[in-house]
C-alpha cells in the first residue's frame, strides 16, 4: 500500500516542528561558535 | 617609456581593482552563494515537510502508521538528505554553468567572484551540514529513548500479566486458541489491528491508517477498544487480557447430567456469596445462555440433551473474597462429542487448554445402583432419565484426548443425582463433602477401575457428591460451590461456618 497520500498523524507534524527547530539551531551554532571563537 | 607607463597604470589599476574591488566581490559572491544554498535547502525541505512520504504499510503489517522516531523519522531524515544533496548538485552545476568559460577569458578579472561563490557555497553546505547533523542526532535521541520507552512498557505489561496471571483463551467453538495478547479492531473504522502492543507502529499509542489514535496497552486502557480473538476474528469480552481466565471443561457420558450440574452450580455461585466470593456475573456474550440454563435449573425442569454442536464457553466473572476477580470459562461438551471422531474431538479445543476439569458420574447409570433403586422408585428414577452410556469408557475418551493437560490438571469427579438416592439404601452412608468417602462408594459400586484411572491420569483429584435438583440451603448450595472452589483455588477469608454435614473434601 503506498501511502503517500495518506493523512498523516498530528504527531508527526510536531516531532518534524521540533527537528527543523533541532535543525536551526545546529546552524545557528556552526556559524555562531567559530565566530564565537575568533572573537574570544 | 609610453609602454612601461601605460603598463605601470595597468598595474596600479589591477591592484587597485584586486585590493578594492576584489574583496567586496568575494564578500557579494559569498553571500550570494551562501544565501542560495541556505535558501535553496530550506525551500526544498519546507516543501519536502508537506510532502514527505509516510512509510508505506508493510505486508501483513498492521494498518497503523509507523511511530515517529521509530520509522517515519528516519524516512524523513533520509528525505532531508537527499533534499541537501539535491541542492548541492543544483549549486554545482550552477557554478560549473556561470563559470566555466571564465578560466580562458578574463580569469584575471572574476576570479574574486569564483573565490566568493566557493567560500559562499562552503559556508553554505557547512551550515545545512551542521543543521543535518544536529537532526540526526535528535532522531538518535528520539530512537533510543523510544526503544526504552518501548521495552519498558511491555516489560511492565508483561510483569503485570505474570503477577495477574492473565491468560486469554479464545471462547469460541471451533477456536479455543490462546491468545498472546488481545487484538483490538479500530474504533472508528474496524479494521483489525492484530497487536496493538508497544512496537514501531506506537509506543504509548498508534494512530490507525483513518487517523484514530488506539492505545498500545491494557495498562494504558486498550481494554476499553473491541478486543477481538487474533485467530478466529470474533469479538472477546472486554475484559480479555485484564485478569486471569480459567477453562473447565465438564466432561462425562451422555444424559450423565453435566448440563444440570453446571445450571445448578451456576445458580448457587451466584445466590452464595459466603466467605468465598463476594460477586458472580456472567459476562455479555454469555449472559443469556447462563440465564437459560440456571433458570431451566432453578425450575427443576428436565433439561434437554445438549445438543452435539461444538459448544462455545459460558462465562462467569467470580470475584472472590479473598483475590483479584476472574474470568471462569465453563465448556459443556455433549457426551456425543467426547466419543468422537478425531476431526470432531480436534474442534474441542479448549481440552487442550484447560488445566481445571470436572467429570460428572451418574450414578443412576450403574447396575448395582439401579438393582437397588428401581424396584422402590422406578418413577424417580424414570425421571432422572439414565444415561446409557459406559461412563467408564466416556472417561477414557475425554482423557485420551487431555493427556497431556491432565496430568498438570486438576480433576472434580462428581457424583450427581443424590436427590434421587435420598433415603435409599443405595446412598450406603455416601457423603457427598467427603472425597475419602465418594471414592470408598464408588470402589463399592464396581467403579474402583475408574478412581484408580482418574487417580492416575490427573495431577489432584476430588470427588464430590451432590444434587442439581433441590440444592436449596446451606449444605446443597455449599455442596455445590465446594468443587468449583476447589478447582479455582477460592480460599475463604474466615473458617467456613459448621454447616450440617458440610466440610471440605479430603485429598485422597
Amino acid at each position: 500500500m503506498n501511502a503517500v497520500n495518506d493523512p498523516v498523524p498530528p504527531s508527526y507534524d510536531r516531532w518534524r516542528l521540533l527537528l527543523v527547530v533541532v535543525g536551526t539551531l545546529g546552524a545557528v551554532a556552526s556559524v555562531a561558535a567559530p565566530i564565537a571563537w575568533m572573537l574570544r | 617609456m609610453n609602454g612601461i607607463g601605460a603598463a605601470l597604470f595597468l598595474f596600479v589599476l589591477y591592484c587597485m581593482y584586486v585590493v578594492v574591488i576584489g574583496p567586496l566581490l568575494v564578500v557579494v559572491g559569498a553571500v550570494v552563494m551562501f544565501g542560495h544554498v541556505v535558501v535553496g535547502t530550506i525551500g526544498g525541505l519546507a516543501t519536502a515537510r508537506n510532502t514527505a512520504p509516510s512509510v508505506p504499510q508493510a505486508d501483513g503489517e498492521d494498518p497503523a502508521f509507523r511511530s515517529y522516531f521509530l520509522g517515519q523519522g528516519r524516512s524523513d531524515l533520509v528525505w532531508t538528505a537527499r533534499t541537501i544533496f539535491d541542492t548541492i548538485a543544483e549549486v554545482t552545476d550552477w557554478l560549473v554553468a556561470a563559470h566555466e568559460d571564465a578560466f580562458d577569458e578574463s580569469w584575471y578579472l572574476t576570479w574574486p567572484l569564483i573565490l566568493g561563490h566557493l567560500v559562499g557555497a562552503l559556508v553554505g553546505l557547512v551550515v545545512i551540514g551542521a543543521a543535518l547533523v544536529a537532526q540526526a542526532i535528535a532522531m538518535a535521541i528520539g530512537f533510543v529513548l523510544a526503544e526504552l520507552t518501548r521495552v519498558a512498557l511491555r516489560s511492565s505489561d508483561w510483569v503485570l500479566g505474570r503477577i495477574r496471571r492473565v491468560r486469554v483463551v479464545c471462547p469460541h467453538p471451533g477456536c479455543n486458541h490462546p491468545i498472546a495478547y488481545p487484538g483490538y479492531r479500530c474504533p472508528q473504522c474496524d479494521s483489525m489491528h492484530a497487536d496493538v502492543r508497544p512496537s514501531r507502529l506506537g509506543i504509548a499509542a498508534r494512530t490507525c491508517r483513518c487517523g484514530e489514535r488506539m492505545p498500545t496497552l491494557v495498562l494504558l486502557g486498550s481494554a476499553h477498544g473491541k478486543a477481538t480473538c487474533v485467530h478466529c476474528l470474533r469479538p472477546l469480552e472486554k475484559t480479555a487480557g485484564t485478569m486471569r481466565e480459567v477453562q473447565v471443561p465438564v466432561l462425562g457420558a451422555t444424559s450423565a447430567g453435566k448440563s444440570g450440574f453446571l445450571g445448578a452450580t451456576f445458580n448457587a455461585l451466584m445466590a452464595d456469596t459466603g466467605n468465598r466470593i463476594t460477586r458472580v456475573r456472567a459476562a455479555e456474550s454469555s449472559a443469556a445462555s447462563v440465564q437459560d440454563l440456571s433458570g431451566r435449573a432453578a425450575a427443576g425442569m428436565q433439561l434437554d440433551p445438549t445438543g452435539d454442536h461444538i459448544p462455545a464457553a459460558m462465562q462467569l466473572y467470580i470475584e472472590p473474597t479473598k483475590g483479584r476477580e476472574l474470568a471462569v470459562h465453563f465448556f459443556d461438551p455433549a457426551g456425543e462429542l467426547l466419543r468422537g471422531d478425531e476431526d470432531t474431538m480436534d474442534q474441542l479445543g479448549f481440552l487442550g487448554h484447560a488445566d481445571r476439569f470436572v467429570l460428572v458420574l451418574d450414578p443412576l447409570a450403574l447396575p448395582s445402583v439401579l438393582e437397588q433403586l428401581e424396584p422402590v422408585a422406578p418413577d424417580a428414577v424414570a425421571a432422572a432419565a439414565p444415561t446409557h452410556e459406559d461412563q467408564e469408557q466416556a472417561f477414557h475418551n475425554s482423557v485420551q484426548r487431555i493427556a497431556g493437560r491432565a496430568k498438570k490438571g486438576r480433576l472434580a469427579f462428581i457424583v450427581t443425582k443424590l436427590d434421587v438416592l435420598e433415603g435409599a439404601r443405595a446412598l450406603d452412608g455416601l457423603d457427598g463433602t467427603d472425597s475419602a468417602s465418594v471414592a470408598a462408594w464408588l470402589e463399592r459400586h464396581e467403579l474402583g477401575n475408574l478412581v484408580r484411572a482418574a487417580r492416575n491420569g490427573f495431577s489432584t483429584v476430588r470427588f464430590y457428591g451432590c444434587s442439581a435438583v433441590r440444592p436449596d440451603g446451606g449444605a446443597g448450595l455449599a455442596a455445590l460451590i465446594d468443587p468449583v472452589a476447589w478447582l479455582l483455588d477460592l480460599q475463604a477469608t474466615t473458617p467456613a461456618p459448621a454447616l450440617a454435614g458440610v466440610s471440605a473434601g479430603a485429598t485422597p
